[in-house]
């Protein structure tokens, strides 16, 4: 029973965050929304007993990712001034986009009613997650190390200071 | 039966595994050894070519690794000799014209290879979550390498790229994740025999229209031009004949899951809508990558119109795509060759062609008939059997349509030509000494005329790889 009410205050919690920070118009105040979304998702999967997945969540998401989000905007003060146009078509074409997604979403979850996902929450814990990342899902996490290091190496090579640009 | 599937895997996986050493080489040795900078391009192309005689003939049957996760069979080898070749003759364009400062030469090099090497990956995937990483290999660095020059234009494609395909990969994972609810394995197999459910549906929904990102169908599509146009032109060339590959099969093994329904009908509105629109749009171009910008979006659709031809489709698919290459690729290379500013020439800076480099030119010449799919070329027997196999199977109005919307083309690539041979030199093409880029160019041009005239082969080849699906 309290599980319940703390899941649906959680999941409320985030649902209020995410609107309040699409319709903010200062970055900074967006990106502290933004965090309040995410730890309140902590909190939904701390209720679902996925200790391990809120801890990664808050470390990770609210943690590092957040940071990033605030130094970038300190570091690009144009962000700051570039407020979103005022455009009525576009506005219109979105609304008519998110209204037909809304109504995807609906049927959707309509249907998802109907079965049980997984019927039981399990513990995962990090002896799980590291033996299927080690054993089964070993090649796609080599796979993925691959994909990370050229991230990196894009990164560096589209931002380093060029040696000879004399 | 295969001897030893072990010694056969190990053979066939130091191919890519050669590759991920030859990226590190090219990346780390010349900041330690002077005297190897400015050389990656060589020593990038002779590691293609060493993985390329790695190849053995893959034994007939289907050998599944890590749990699943790679088949190995007689199609992934086709596939796999396919992404060698579109890297040599990439890296063969690079070290023509080094498309970035020396400095960044080996960081080139790098995201090439890894680029190349998601490739192999994603058409060998035997399950979702593995092609999902294998397509982020495949376009993450390609997003850099478009903007590898830090132009402006060419930070502008990558920029473009990047934030449509981040876009793209977001609903992919999404679906993903709403698929493995349902069917958990996640594999090819597992998702064919799971039983139909509404909430699947949207799931392949969201999968479908990630991929269909990569393989730019419209209304997919938009990221094409600007990237096309903005990026290195070997870059333009991998991204035409090598991303759109990796694309249309996992379209293909998605499409193939069903028999009917719904997913059958989007497929078949992807099709004529991106034939259609890509088609008429392409009709306006001026610049030249432009105009095979839009030509690589309207070949997504004729082959799309393929995959309804069932089994006959896909070996149709799979004779398309190295002939599509070899065009795309040659025709590519002929703008690396008149390139003078970065967005490449204009369809207009090519007359005089004729006159001042006739072998240029008629190279050229064939590779716009092949795209625009005039027989003998191989783009005519190409769409011929990509045409003929839906046909077969009661599709009649989308063949009448591709048809139509194929003469249509025929427009834009013969103006090309027109220019070529019709109008007099405005301000004189230079003939320089021939070099590594003519070289590719006339191994294409005789690449689209014999795989015309003497089709066998290749189809031959197509059609024993197609039944390993």
């Amino acid at each position: 029973m309290i599980l319940n009410a703390a899941f649906y205050l959680f999941s409320g919690l985030a649902a209020l965050a995410t609107l309040l920070m699409i319709f903010q118009r200062d970055p900074v105040k967006a990106a502290m929304l933004m965090l309040a979304a995410l730890l309140s998702t902590a909190g939904i999967y701390l209720v679902l007993s996925a200790q391990l997945l809120a801890a990664l969540q808050i470390i990770l998401y609210a943690g590092a990712i957040m940071t990033l989000f605030i130094v970038a905007l300190t570091a690009t003060p144009a962000a700051w001034r570039d407020k979103p146009g005022r455009g009525s078509f576009m506005k219109v074409l979105g609304l008519a986009a998110a209204s037909v997604i809304l109504m995807e979403l609906l049927k959707v979850s309509t249907a998802l009613k109907a079965i049980t996902v997984s019927p039981e929450f399990s513990e995962t814990g990090t002896l799980d997650l590291a033996s299927a990342l080690f054993g089964r899902f070993a090649f796609q996490f080599e796979l993925l190390s691959l994909v990370i290091l050229a991230a990196i190496v894009a990164a560096v090579a589209l931002t380093a200071k060029r040696r000879t640009a004399q | 039966m295969i001897a030893d599937p072990l010694a056969y895997a190990a053979s066939a996986l130091s191919g890519p595994l050669l590759l991920v050493l030859t990226a590190f080489v090219c990346l780390l040795l010349p900041l330690f050894i002077r005297q190897l900078r400015g050389t990656q391009g060589l020593i990038a192309l002779g590691a293609v070519l060493v993985a390329i005689t790695f190849f053995r003939q893959a034994p007939p049957a289907e050998l599944a690794f890590f749990s699943e996760a790679l088949l190995l069979s007689p199609l992934s080898s086709y596939l796999w000799a396919f992404a060698l070749g579109v890297l040599a003759l990439v890296i063969a364009l690079s070290i023509a014209r080094p498309p970035a400062p020396e400095e960044n030469l080996g960081e080139y090099y790098f995201l090439l290879f890894m680029a190349g090497i998601g490739l192999m990956v994603l058409v060998a995937a035997g399950d979702l979550f593995t092609a999902f990483i294998a397509l982020e290999l495949l376009s993450l660095p390609v997003y850099a390498l478009a903007g590898i020059r830090r132009s402006k234009p060419g930070l502008e494609a990558a920029y473009k790229y990047f934030m449509l395909g981040a876009f793209g990969s977001g609903m992919t994972v999404m679906g993903i994740a709403i698929l493995s609810s349902l069917y958990p394995a996640l594999t090819f197999t597992a998702l064919k025999v799971g039983p139909a459910q509404p909430l699947a549906l949207a799931g392949f929904l969201l999968v479908i229209s990630g991929f269909a990102f990569k393989t730019a169908l419209v209304p997919f599509h938009m990221w094409v031009p600007d990237a096309y146009e903005g990026a290195p032109t070997p870059i333009s060339a991998f991204m035409a004949a090598a991303v759109k590959a990796g694309g249309v099969i996992v379209l293909w093994r998605l499409f193939s899951l069903f028999s009917g329904g719904p997913i059958r009908e989007i497929f078949w509105w992807l099709a004529v809508v991106t034939a259609v629109s890509a088609n008429l749009m392409a009709l306006a171009q001026k610049g030249l990558k432009r105009l095979l910008a839009y030509s690589s979006v309207a070949h997504a659709g004729y082959i799309a119109v393929a995959f309804f031809g069932g089994r006959q489709g896909f070996e149709a698919v799979l004779y398309y795509l190295p002939v599509y290459a070899m065009a795309t690729i040659g025709a590519f290379s002929v703008a690396l060759l008149l390139e003078k500013e970065e967005k490449g020439p204009q369809i207009e800076d090519l007359a005089g062609l004729a006159k001042t480099r006739p072998w240029v030119a008629g190279a050229m010449a064939a590779f716009m008939f092949s795209l625009a799919g005039v027989p003998p070329l191989a783009g005519f027997f190409a769409k011929f059997y990509a045409f003929a196999g839906a046909v077969n199977s009661g599709y009649t109005s989308l063949v009448i349509i591709a048809i139509i919307m194929s003469a249509v083309s025929i427009y834009y690539y013969l103006k090309v030509t027109v220019v070529m041979y019709m109008k007099p030199s405005a301000n004189g093409h230079t003939a320089e000494a021939p070099g590594l880029i003519e070289a590719v160019i006339f191994l294409m041009a005789a690449g689209v005329i014999l795989a015309g005239i003497f089709s066998r082969p290749l189809l031959e080849q197509a059609a024993e790889a197609s039944r390993w699906f």
